[in-house]
């Protein structure tokens, strides 16, 4: 009976899905960033994602998006696609951010990313305890 | 590396904001200056922001959707000065008139807690991804 | 050391059969430790599986419920805890039987 801790589908789905948190905040920092910029349109990633997603975003490998960094120095992309975030409005500068919403974002991406490494801490634990409570 | 460049983002915000905060309180200082005949008045002055790329830092990826901001430039607003019939202005022209700067306070007060607002926002958005930084290290714990 | 068959001397006189005692988890008897153990594992496991499924039902939003996932996480972890004091009982009292003279 195989208790399959360290290589774990689900550790590898979570470590995917925290690079996807990571990237969220990111965009929702560039939102915010950008609240009074003319013609600036709200961008999102997905907060949620299949198995499938989160697996096969972890093992699509480095890419870089311009030509002057080198492979090496970048860290794998997510392999989310970032979208327009549609049905909102927008100001007389063409601008569509709305604060709210974003900060609405912002907590829920934080708490989610807490939740997630609260619960890799415990998958690592588990392993520890393994190890350490074996002595006989 | 992808919070570095929250972090990163949310300070081009920051910045942005604080600068435009000096701008609008600029005008408001000089709301009631006046200039002697025939020289211009005061004019409002406004920020530009435009979306910038956040510097790289570490290789960090720069992925399109996620851009910083900052201030490309100043702008004068070209809006007419305010005429007030004051005669024994020291600065009134021969028909009496002096020319106020083109600024409305209650306007410029309004934009000022809009930056702050704005300025609140970016840094909670910097605060929240140093604090996820911190979550990642609590694994190792 | 074998086990000494004890028969009826007389006849008429039965005496029960003394088996010997065995320990450690491959007794096949159905009683004792190693079905303990067993059950120990398939309990941590199981609930491992659910602890993950749980997990991957918050990423992928079929559940919003926190504490369902919460929860689901400290089981698991409690019960791969419990199997695991199991297993040191067994084999401490295992060491323990080995070491009795006989």
């Amino acid at each position: 009976m195989k208790l399959d801790f360290i290589s774990n589908q689900t550790l590898d789905a979570m470590e995917s899905y925290l690079s996807r948190l990571s990237q969220r905040q990111q965009i929702v920092a560039s939102n915010l960033a950008n609240i009074d910029t003319p013609g600036y349109k709200t961008r999102d990633v997905s907060f949620h994602a299949t198995m499938q997603e989160l697996l096969a975003a972890r093992s699509s490998g480095l890419h870089t998006t311009r030509p002057e960094h080198h492979p090496g120095l970048i860290q794998p992309i997510p392999g989310a696609a970032a979208f327009e975030v549609q049905g909102l409005s927008s100001r007389a500068d063409l601008n569509n951010v709305d604060l709210d919403r974003e900060m609405l974002k912002l907590s829920e991406t934080s708490f989610a990313y807490s939740l997630i490494t609260q619960l890799v801490r415990g998958k690592f634990r588990t392993i520890a305890s393994s190890i350490n409570e074996g002595r006989v | 590396m992808s919070l570095m460049t929250a972090i990163e983002v949310g300070a081009s915000g920051l910045t942005a904001q604080r600068r435009r905060l000096e701008v609008l309180v600029g005008n408001l200082v000089n709301a009631g200056t006046t200039q002697p005949a025939g020289a211009e008045p005061y004019r409002r002055k406004d920020v530009v922001f435009t979306a910038a790329s956040p510097e790289a830092t570490f290789g960090a990826a720069l992925e399109d959707a996620v851009q910083g901001v900052e201030i490309s430039g100043l702008v004068t607003d070209r809006g007419d000065p305010v005429k007030k019939h004051e005669p024994n202005h020291p600065h009134a022209d021969k028909d009496g008139y002096v020319y106020y700067p083109n600024v409305n306070p209650m306007e410029e007060m309004v934009n000022v807690l809009s930056a702050t607002r704005s300025y609140e926002a970016n840094l909670q958005a910097v605060n929240m991804a140093k604090e996820m930084q911190q979550k990642t290290l609590e694994i190792l714990r | 050391m074998e086990p000494i068959n004890i028969g009826p001397i007389h006849p008429n006189l039965q005496v029960p059969e003394i088996r010997t005692p065995r320990s450690g988890a491959g007794e096949k008897s159905g009683s004792g430790f190693g079905e303990i153990l067993k059950d120990a594992i398939s309990t941590a496991n199981e609930l491992q599986k659910q602890s993950d499924q749980q997990i991957q039902k918050f990423m992928s939003g079929e559940s919003q419920d926190l504490h369902t996932t919460v929860i689901a996480m400290q089981k698991a972890d409690l019960s791969f805890q419990m199997m695991m004091q199991v297993r040191n009982k067994i084999v401490q009292a295992y060491q323990e039987i080995m070491r009795m003279q006989v």
